[in-house]
Order: C-alpha cells, then sequence, then structure tokens
C-alpha cells in the first residue's frame, strides 16, 4: 500500500526536488480533475442509491418491487412494481440483439475481410454517421415509416409495439456492434491469416474457421456493447414502445422499457413521494446492469490482450 | 519438354467454393445495406423537411395555434447550443485534464485500475440516468430549478467522461522517444506535455471534443427534466428553462402538433450532427 | 559575431571550473553498477572511469546492455517504465548523479544524449534547436536567435536551414535530421555528450559528417559513443569499453584493444567471432 502511495506521489515530489513548478502544479491540477472524475461516478451511485433506499421500506419490499407489483400509481393502495418495465426492456433488447447481431458481423466482415479498400474507408464514417443520429430522431423516424405500417398491415388499433421499437432499436445497436466487431478481426495478426490462406482455402474458411474465431473475445466485447446501449437508450422506445403499464404478452403488445418508464412518470412524481423513490430504485437497477455489463467488457479486453501478447 | 501438371493440393470440394460466392454476395448485401441506411434517412428527412426549411425557420420562435405549427425553432436552437456551450465549461478542464493524468502522471497501480474503471463506466451509463441525477441533485437539492444551469451542468456530467478517454488516447498514442527525447534535455514533464504532447494529440482530442458536443446536444433525456421547456418567453438566461432541439422534437410528435415541424427539426438536428461528424473526421485525419 | 558569443563556443570557460580539478581525472565515473528491467539483472557489477575530453566508445554484441548503460550515464535510463539501477554510482564532479538529493533534470542538462532515431518535435527549425535552450534560460531572449545560428554553424547545418528556420523540421533529411538533434544538445550547454548509435540509421555520406563533427567536438566535451560498427570506434575514439553479456569484459585504448586485446572474448570480438 504505502509502495503504491509513494508511487503515486513521486512525480509531485520529483517536480518540487527538480524546482518544476510548472510541473507541480499541472500534476496538481490534472490529479485533481483525475479523482473528480472517479468521485462523480460514486456519488452518482450514492444519490440514486440513497433516493431509491425508501423502496425496500414500501408494501412488497424488494421482492414487491421488482417482482410482485403491477405499476398502480392510482389504486388504493398504490403500487410500485417494474415487473412489467424490465420485462419490456428484456423482450425490446433481446429482439433488437437477435436481429442487429447478425446484420452487424455481417457488416463487420465486409469491413474488415471483404470491401475494397474505397469502399473500407467510406464505410467507416457511415458507421460513425448512424451511431452519431440522435435517439429522438431515430424515435421519429419509426414512428412515422414502421408505426403506420404496422397499423395498416397488422390492424392495430395503434402500431406502437415492442416489436417496431425493437426494429428500430436493431438500427440503432448496428453500426456500435459493427464497427467494434470489424476493430476485432482488424487486430487478428496478418500472419495468421496468410498461412491460413497459404493452405489454398477459400476465402470463407479462413474468414470463419480463423479469424473469427481469434476475434471472439472481440466480438462478445461487441455484442456487450451493443447490448449496453440498447438497455440504455430512452428517447426513441419512449416514442414507440407504447407506456402501457401491462405486461406486455406478445411483440404486437405494447411496453415500456425501464428508461421510458422513468421519462414519463418522473415529470409527475412529487419530490419524495413513493413514487419519486420508487423511480430512482428502477434507475438504481439500470446503473446496476451498466457496470456489471462494463466488468464484462474489462474482463473480455483482457482476455483480448492476453491472446495478442 | 512436355509440362506435365500436377495439382499440388486436391481440388476443392464444390460446395467449399458455393458457400465462399453465397457468403460474398450476402456480405456485399450487408455492406450496401450499411451505406445505403444512413442515406436512406438523411434523404427521407431533407425530402420531407425541406418544404419547412427558411431562414425564417431557424431564426423566430415557434407560432401559431397550438405553437408550434408555424414559425421556426430559433430558440430551440440558442437553447441547444447554450446548454452545450455550458456543459462544455465543465466538462473540458475536468475531462482535458483528468486525461493528463492517466496518461502522463499515473503509476502502474490499483487504485489507478479502479479509476480507469469508474471513468469508462461514466462513459457507459445511459444519459436518462444523468437527467435523473440532474433533477435529483441540480434542480431540486440545490435548488438550482428548471433552468439552463443544471441542465447545461448535467450535459457536463455527460460529455466529461468521453472527452477524457478521448484525451487519454490521443495522447497515449504519441510515441515513447516523443518524451524520452525532450525528457533527456532535462525539461520537465508539463513542459514537454504542453509543447510536445499536446500539440501532436490535439487533432484527436478536438475530433473527441466535437463527438461528445454533438451527442450532447443531440440528447433529450438528460435535458427534459433539467432544463427544457415547452416555450420560453423569456430570453436565454442561467436561470430560466430554454428550450432544446430534441425535446422540441419531441413535444412535436408526442402533441401531434405539426409533422412538417418535426421533420425539418429533424433535419436541423441531423445536419448539424453530420457537419459535426465530418469536422472530427477531418480533425482525425490531420493527425 | 559579437564578443559574448565566442565564449559559448567554449563552455568550459564560461562554466564552472574545469573537471580536471578537484576530483581527479575523470569526468564520469562509474562504480560497482547494476542495472535492471523490473527484476531481471541486464548489467552486472561495471567498473570504469572516462576520461575528460575524449571519445570513448562503447561495443558489443547487440544486447549486451550497451545503450541500458549509456542510459543510464544521465539519468534517462529510469524513464523507462520498470528500468532502474540497482546497485553501486555513477560519480560526476564528485558527486552521486544517483544520491536521493540529485537533481535528474539538472544532470540531464549537464550531460546530454542524442539517440539512434533523430527525434524532431512538432516545431520549427528554430525551436527545435532552441527547445532546453530556452528552458533553461541560458540566454535572454534578445539573443536566442544568434544562439541559435552559432550551435547550427557547429554542426554545420547552417547554410542548409538558414532559409527556413521557422519552417517545420519534420522536412529534414535523415542526417539533417541528427545533427539538429546535436545542435539541439549542444545548445543545452552540457559537459558530457552521449551518443547512443548516433549513425546507425544514417548512409554513409551522413555518418562521415557526424564522424567529423564528433573529432572537432572532443577538444571540448568528453563524449562517449555507443556503436556496433567496429570501424566507426576505431575511427572516432581513443577509448574503449567492451561489453558482453551485461558484463564489462574489457576496457582500455581503442589501439590496444583492438591489436592486442588482453581478454579472448574480445579477441573473438574483435576478430569477428562472435557478435
Amino acid at each position: 500500500m504505502t509502495a503504491a502511495i509513494s508511487r503515486t506521489f513521486s512525480p509531485l515530489l520529483l517536480a518540487v526536488r527538480q524546482r518544476h513548478w510548472g510541473d507541480a502544479g499541472m500534476w496538481t491540477a490534472s490529479f485533481a480533475a483525475a479523482l473528480l472524475g472517479a468521485a462523480t461516478l460514486l456519488f452518482i451511485v450514492l444519490f440514486v442509491m440513497a433516493e431509491a433506499s425508501p423502496v425496500l421500506q414500501h408494501a412488497g419490499g424488494l421482492r414487491g418491487f421488482l417482482f410482485g407489483l403491477p405499476w398502480e400509481p392510482f389504486a388504493d393502495p398504490p403500487a410500485y412494481g417494474i415487473l412489467h418495465s424490465w420485462l419490456s426492456t428484456l423482450l425490446v433488447t433481446g429482439i433488437a440483439l437477435a436481429l442487429a447481431v447478425p446484420l452487424a458481423l455481417g457488416v463487420a466482415v465486409f469491413a474488415a475481410e471483404i470491401a475494397p479498400a474505397l469502399m473500407r474507408t467510406v464505410l467507416q464514417p457511415f458507421l460513425e454517421l448512424l451511431a452519431g443520429i440522435p435517439s429522438v430522431v431515430y424515435g421519429f423516424f419509426g414512428y412515422v415509416t414502421l408505426v403506420p405500417w404496422f397499423e395498416k398491415h397488422f390492424d392495430m388499433v395503434t402500431g406502437e409495439s415492442v416489436l417496431v421499437a425493437a426494429l428500430t432499436l436493431a438500427v440503432m445497436v448496428l453500426p456500435y456492434v459493427a464497427s467494434t466487431a470489424a476493430e476485432a478481426f482488424r487486430r487478428v495478426p496478418g500472419a495468421l491469416r496468410d498461412s491460413a490462406y497459404a493452405m489454398g482455402v477459400t476465402r470463407w474458411h479462413v474468414i470463419s474457421r480463423v479469424v473469427m474465431r481469434h476475434a471472439l473475445p472481440g466480438i462478445f466485447a461487441a455484442i456487450v456493447l451493443g447490448l449496453a446501449r440498447a438497455i440504455g437508450e430512452a428517447l426513441a422506445v419512449l416514442m414507440l414502445a407504447g407506456n402501457s403499464t401491462a405486461v406486455p404478452e406478445s411483440v404486437l403488445d405494447r411496453g415500456q422499457p425501464i428508461t421510458a418508464l422513468l421519462l414519463t412518470e418522473l415529470g409527475e412524481a412529487g419530490v419524495d413521494s413513493e413514487k419519486y423513490h420508487a423511480l430512482f430504485a428502477a434507475g438504481v437497477t439500470l446503473i446496476l446492469i451498466t457496470v456489471l455489463i462494463n466488468l464484462m467488457v474489462w474482463w473480455l479486453k483482457r482476455g483480448m490482450l492476453l491472446r495478442h501478447a | 519438354m512436355k509440362r506435365i501438371f500436377f495439382p499440388a493440393v486436391p481440388t476443392l470440394p464444390a460446395t467449399a467454393n458455393l458457400m465462399d460466392d453465397a457468403v460474398t454476395l450476402l456480405a456485399w448485401l450487408l455492406g450496401l445495406l450499411a451505406l445505403a441506411l444512413p442515406l436512406g434517412i438523411l434523404a427521407f428527412l431533407a425530402w420531407h423537411g425541406a418544404a419547412v426549411l427558411s431562414w425564417e425557420f431557424l431564426s423566430t420562435g415557434p407560432a401559431g395555434l397550438p405553437l408550434g405549427t408555424a414559425g421556426g425553432i430559433g430558440p430551440a436552437i440558442q437553447g441547444t447550443l447554450a446548454l452545450v456551450g455550458i456543459g462544455l465549461l465543465l466538462a473540458l478542464p475536468l475531462g482535458i485534464g483528468g486525461g493528463i493524468y492517466l496518461s502522463e502522471y499515473a503509476p502502474r497501480a490499483a487504485w489507478v485500475s479502479v479509476l480507469r474503471f469508474a471513468v469508462e463506466c461514466l462513459a457507459g451509463i445511459p444519459a436518462v440516468i444523468y437527467g435523473l441525477f440532474g433533477y435529483s441533485l441540480l434542480v431540486v437539492f440545490l435548488a438550482l430549478k428548471i433552468s439552463l444551469l443544471a441542465g447545461g451542468a448535467t450535459l457536463g456530467f455527460l460529455m466529461f467522461p468521453i472527452i477524457l478517454i478521448g484525451t487519454q488516447e490521443s495522447l497515449a498514442a504519441v510515441e515513447w522517444h516523443e518524451r524520452e527525447a525532450a525528457l533527456a534535455l532535462g525539461v520537465s514533464r508539463a513542459r514537454v506535455i504542453r509543447r510536445i504532447l499536446l500539440p501532436k494529440a490535439w487533432p484527436g482530442i478536438a475530433a473527441v471534443i466535437v463527438l461528445a458536443a454533438g451527442h450532447a446536444a443531440g440528447s433529450a433525456a438528460p435535458v427534459m427534466y433539467t432544463a427544457s421547456t415547452i416555450f420560453s418567453a423569456t430570453g436565454i438566461t442561467l436561470a430560466s428553462p430554454v428550450m432544446t432541439m430534441p425535446t422540441h422534437l419531441y413535444h412535436l410528435v408526442a402533441e401531434a402538433v405539426s409533422f412538417n415541424h418535426a421533420y425539418g427539426t429533424a433535419f436541423v438536428l441531423v445536419a448539424g450532427m453530420l457537419l459535426g461528424n465530418s469536422l472530427a473526421l477531418f480533425l482525425r485525419r490531420r493527425n | 559575431m559579437n564578443q559574448s558569443s565566442v565564449a559559448y563556443l567554449n563552455p568550459l570557460q564560461h562554466d564552472a571550473p574545469a573537471v580536471a580539478g578537484t576530483d581527479g581525472a575523470a569526468a564520469l565515473s562509474v562504480a560497482g553498477f547494476d542495472a535492471r528491467y523490473d527484476k531481471r539483472l541486464v548489467l552486472q557489477d561495471v567498473n570504469c572511469e572516462f576520461p575528460p575530453q575524449q571519445v570513448t566508445a562503447i561495443m558489443g554484441p547487440s544486447g549486451c546492455g550497451k545503450s541500458t548503460f549509456i542510459k543510464a550515464l544521465n539519468r534517462t535510463l529510469e524513464l523507462t517504465p520498470g528500468a532502474r539501477i540497482s546497485r553501486g554510482s555513477v560519480l560526476f564532479r564528485g558527486t552521486d548523479i544517483y544520491h536521493s538529493t540529485a537533481n535528474p533534470a539538472d544532470i540531464r542538462k549537464r550531460i546530454g544524449i542524442i539517440h539512434q532515431r533523430a527525434v524532431i518535435f512538432p516545431m520549427s527549425v528554430l525551436e527545435n534547436v532552441l527547445f532546453g535552450a530556452r528552458f533553461h534560460q541560458i540566454v535572454p531572449k534578445s539573443e536566442l536567435e544568434d544562439y541559435a545560428r552559432i550551435h547550427l554553424e557547429r554542426v554545420g547545418l547552417w547554410s542548409e536551414v538558414r532559409d527556413r528556420l521557422h519552417a517545420s523540421a519534420a522536412n529534414l533529411s535523415g542526417g539533417q535530421q541528427q545533427r539538429l538533434c546535436l545542435a539541439r544538445t549542444l545548445a543545452n550547454r552540457p559537459e558530457v555528450i552521449l551518443m547512443d548509435e548516433p549513425c546507425s540509421a544514417l548512409d554513409p555520406a551522413a555518418t562521415r559528417r557526424i564522424e567529423e563533427l564528433i573529432a572537432e567536438l572532443e577538444k571540448d566535451f568528453t563524449i562517449i559513443i555507443v556503436t556496433h560498427n567496429m570501424s566507426q570506434a576505431r575511427r572516432v575514439s581513443r577509448q574503449a569499453l567492451f561489453f558482453y553479456e551485461g558484463r564489462l569484459v574489457e576496457a582500455g585504448p581503442t589501439a590496444q584493444l583492438f591489436e592486442n586485446p588482453g581478454d579472448a572474448l574480445t579477441r573473438e570480438f574483435v576478430t569477428g567471432q562472435i557478435g
């Protein structure tokens, strides 16, 4: 421990000993900035958790909140359970990934292995463009294209549904998974590829048996990244999933993922009311999922580094 | 002499070549799809939105009954710019400073790994959580109320981890002997950072700032409950709420006010994002 | 050239008392020296002395630790993470440069180094030359351009860059860049100049120019040069050290090491049987 402390402060001590005052100043300023960063995460987590903790005292406790209770703020007594919400998140995210991942891997294979050089340079900015379109614009786009289409062809009262939200989410997630996976493919050492080709096999054989296998941790990391993006998506699902507090029973039902729940109900939640605390508890679940996902990515990345060592 | 040809490798089974061709075709289709999608979305928005676009649209405020069916989105554009500006005031010093620390001064220690992990988590936390946090801390607890200041600070928190990670990566990309050669002259670390490393890393850092600002500008979730309002009667002041482009678009659609104007707003948003992305690309290529 | 600039050419007159004064004849003196990368021992029990105002060559096969050794002489070794000296001392002007109260930045100013790959900073030619000098405030601001010119003339670069002093230094050729690095180091007013294989990335013409420069600089500076080129060692140096697998095998006058080596390993090396 003391070794870590001395190693931390040694640049400052060295700067003072050498009388490089500018250096000491820069160390202090940047150290403070970095610490503030970590403090922010801690602060956000603690603050949100603090506002969420009264939920444990509610009727039903934690189990009721997560599984038992429905979301009925106007019932007597009011109930604040988020079962319908995280189920919606699960459905929407699951379908979105099931659609997006295979397509994205295909695009990645194209971008990294098959595309001619000119297309390769063009593809990357195009993927970044897709990734940069704001969520609200995707929601709007889905609202004016998919929703009416579904209403017409499936004879629905409203086209807003889990499926429509999932389809739009799939397009939003695609560029993230595709560019991360393409990056993983590019990191496969050229020597490995060359020796495989030297066996006289087809390109697909090399890609599927050698390249993809080697890039597997990177592919997992890409999928996990897409998952994180999908779970955290707010505006698009708010506009497309339908915002129903009932548990969705089919993909054409309306749903309300956790992010949409937060945005819908926060405006009507009086500060320190039961609803307020319940919403923060929903926020805590999102934070926990994000941290878990980051842990997974961290672990996968370390696996990748060790592979390439 | 007659040449006799012996195949060195037995000929491939027919299925292998078929598979290869099929996959190649599929990959090409997907690649073209990836190119067509963004172009398609842009074209769609441009076509429908072009009817509404005009200088008036960009400069004046919403009018008509209900509000938003006529007039423009001028205040929304100003509000978004103001929010991002305030956010950058917070995010730039913290992000660049923290990035310098993690790249140049941080030792190899356990607590540094924890710090790096914390920053990556921050970058991955959904924007709506920042909105929740901003609401409870800034609007309620610090009683800043729904205002430009609260929303700007929330966006600042949102942008800060992105800028930090980008700065750190841009600095780390500068090769080791640049540092070694400069330090070998007996020059201080701060001088090396200022005169050699930052100038070299600058295009990458600027690109990340542009991307972070673009991301913040298009995010409705963090500002919905911290800064935005349907219509601002007052001008842009720190203590009053502001209109923002993403929330205005949401309002136009959710309340079914005006789809024409919604197309226009969406187009302006996407055009702005396009400009930002192109700038970032240009900066990255300069590196 | 004005009066004060003449003094710049001969730093020993301008600076503190000459080396051959209080502490004996050696400019640098190494005793009981061990160097490690993390736990791995790369140099073991090195003892030697470097005579002042002479060129000493350090030779040996690749991997024998010569680069590590020379970097340790001006405390640039520790800039590499994990690298350190684990035992011993390096005496410069009578004090150990590794003593806990030593000022590494000051040491690096007085013992300069040029590397195999010329590192040009992202600034103009003029700013490159003056980078260290400006930081250490060696001359007042008004004299900076003159000061730079003197050193550029010294390395024979002035006529080639006089028209593009303010242009980026990145457009110079390899040989020009290396001479620029030398000018930059000289402008820092060192007493000892270390060179880590300065010519191995250069063509023969550029190499010859650097070697001519070394011969000129010898009268004013102590120069220590690492080289894997044996003929270069014979051409430029007066003394030589032979390293093998982290140990100093033999040290002495260059001519003697080549014609009449004392150790069998040295003989094998100079006759090309090893390394």
